[in-house]
Parts: structure tokens; sequence; C-alpha cells
């Protein structure tokens, strides 16, 4: 009884094994509730079959299969952990809720138990207490509706950010002059207009000066905080906005790390 | 690896593969997509590995190989837009 005799039965039990585990593994994708534990039906039991059976292959001791199976499995469990984690990261920004009962969701996202049932309860039209938003304003008249249409929706605890970006455009053809809201002072009093408005409007906002392409920057600041809506208006008060036509609105639509609201 | 359990082997992995494709169709939501489709990647692999083996050549495994590197890609790619819109920052 050589090494070479039971190697053919090693392979049998591996395969064997491999199949009951990724038959479970994919009827745990089937039947699990949420995303976050159907990660562990593939990325743990298929991942394991995948590699049983992988192993199994190398039994007939070629250096040509061997060194390919090697560097598939080096690979696959590499990289296997970071699909799965990057599976799971969308999912709490997508706000997936975990469906499982003992759940607990600690990223304060309101995604399981009874937290989650609350805000499911809650999801009439409109901003929740709690809710992160964050406003793009630069004093024009659609910046003051969009804080309006804000003091119309937000719950009494919603946490708003007023941002105020002073883009720095290249000289164009087409605009000769530079800055959107201009100097620095000017920027603040902007900012502080925005938030006496919010005020009066019967919200406490917090006032945030942000510099460059105005879209990026609501959104960074939007990312920074982890908001969970952004507030623009179409189109902004100086020449260069103007003809812009509302790019900022666009590009924040559609590429923003939350939802969007764009006010009329 | 005996005859009998290979034949066995790659059927049943081929029924797991039609499961898997149906539960990428009817998955939930577009992440449970993502990562049936993963899932299914990594089935494919598997039997192609059997295959390989059960005819003796060794470049299905370079096949299975590549398919890796795909389906890994293309689940970051594709968490990555959904999370943020886009995919290059």
């Amino acid at each position: 009884m050589s090494v070479r005799d039971v190697l053919p039965w090693v392979a049998d039990a591996l395969v064997v094994l491999a199949l009951a585990v990724m038959t479970i593994g994919v009827y745990g994708l089937r039947r699990m509730p949420d995303v976050y534990t159907q990660l562990h039906a593939t990325s743990k039991a298929v991942f394991l079959g995948v590699i049983a059976i992988l192993v199994a292959s190398m039994a007939t001791l070629e250096p040509a299969v061997i060194t390919r199976v090697a560097l598939i499995t080096v690979f696959l469990v590499l990289t296997t952990p970071v699909a799965a984690h990057a599976i799971a990261l969308a999912a709490y920004r997508l706000r997936e809720p975990m469906r499982t009962p003992g759940a607990i969701d600690e990223s304060g996202r309101g995604l399981a138990g009874a937290a989650r049932d609350e805000e499911r309860r809650r999801r009439a039209a409109g901003v929740e207490p709690g809710w992160r938003v964050v406003v793009g304003y630069d004093g024009s008249e659609q910046a003051n509706r969009a804080l309006e249409r804000v003091a119309m929706l937000a719950g009494e605890d919603a946490a708003i950010t007023v941002v105020t970006a002073g883009a720095i455009l290249p000289e164009s053809p087409v605009a000769p002059d530079r800055a959107v809201v201009e100097e620095g002072e000017e920027r603040q009093r902007v900012l502080e207009e925005g938030r006496a408005r919010l005020a009066e409007l019967g919200l406490r906002a917090e006032a945030v000066e942000a510099f460059g392409d105005p879209a990026d920057a609501l959104m960074d600041v939007a990312r920074e905080i982890g908001a969970d809506l952004i507030v623009v208006g179409t189109r902004g008060r100086t020449v260069t906005t103007r003809v812009l036509l509302g790019s900022v609105s666009a590009k924040i639509a559609s590429q923003a790390p939350c939802d969007v609201l764009v006010v009329r | 690896m005996h005859t009998v359990v290979f034949y066995v082997a790659v059927l049943w992995m081929t029924v797991l593969l039609a499961a898997s494709t149906l539960l990428v169709i009817r998955a939930r939501s577009i992440l449970s997509r993502i990562l049936a489709l993963d899932m299914l990647v990594l089935i494919l692999v598997a039997l192609l590995a059997l295959l390989s083996d059960l005819l003796g050549v060794p470049y299905f495994l370079d096949a299975g190989l590549v398919l890796a590197l795909l389906s890994f890609t293309a689940t970051v790619a594709a968490t990555r837009y959904h999370r943020e819109g886009k995919v290059f920052s």
C-alpha cells in the first residue's frame, strides 16, 4: 500500500466532502434572509468546497497541474475575503436591512432589530429625525428654495450641514471671471446667511466652508460625515454657474454616495 | 480519483451550476445578485478543475484562473459602483 495507491481514495473523499459542502452553500444562499448571512454561505461554504476540489485534482501529481492549482488556490484564498468584504461594505452603504432576529447593528444606521422596524415605520416621505443632511448653499434664489425644502422635510433632530463651496475655475473663454463665490469673507457671509435662514425656519445647522469644485466638495463633505441626503438647487447665482446649466446638481445626482434631492 | 466519483461529481456540479444560475436570476437585491454571480464563478472554477483532471489536460485550469480573476474584479467593481456611483475615485 503506497502513497500512490492511497491518493485516489483521498481525492475521492475530498470530492465527496466538497460536493456536500457546496450543496449546503448553494442551499444556504437560497435560504438565508439577508445579504450579510448569504455572505457566509458563499465565502465560507462554497469556497471551502472549491478549494477541496482543487486540492483533490492535485492527486495526479503532475507538475503542470500542481503549479496551476497552487496558483488558483492562493489567488482564491487571498481574494474571496476581499470580495466578501466589498459586498458587506456596499450593503452597509445601501442600507440593506439585517433580517436575522438576533442581529445587532453597531453602526447606528438602524439596520437591525427594533431600530430597523421603527425606521421602516417612519418611512413617510421626508427626512426622518436623526438623518444627516448636507445642503449646498451659495446665496442664490435656488439655494434659498433648497433651504426651505429642507426645512419642510426635516425632522426635529435631523443634523443639517450647510456647505458653501468656492469654485476655483481656471480661466476659460466662456467665463473670464474666476471664482463662483468670491473672497473668503464673502463666503463666510453667505454661509452665515444660509444658517440664519435655516434658523428662521426653525432648524439648527452647521456651516462648512469647502473649496474646489462645488460638486466634489459637497460629496466629500457628505462622505466625511456619513450623510444620508444631499440637497442642491438646480442652478447657481453667478454667470459661470448659470452658464454651466446646473452641472453641479447633475454631477452630484449621478455620483453621490447617498440620496440626492434636487430642488427646482 | 476513481472514474465513478468523477462522473457523479461532474453531474452534481452541473446541477449546482444550474441552481446558482437560478439564484442569480431570482436574487432579491442587487447585492445578492452580485454575490450569487461570484458564487456561480466559484462553482465554475471547481467544475473546470474536475474536468481538467478527468480529461487529463492542464489547460482548463488556466481558464479557471482567468475566471477567478475576472469574477473578483467584477465583484469589487460592481460593489464600488453601487456604493459610490462610480468605479474609480
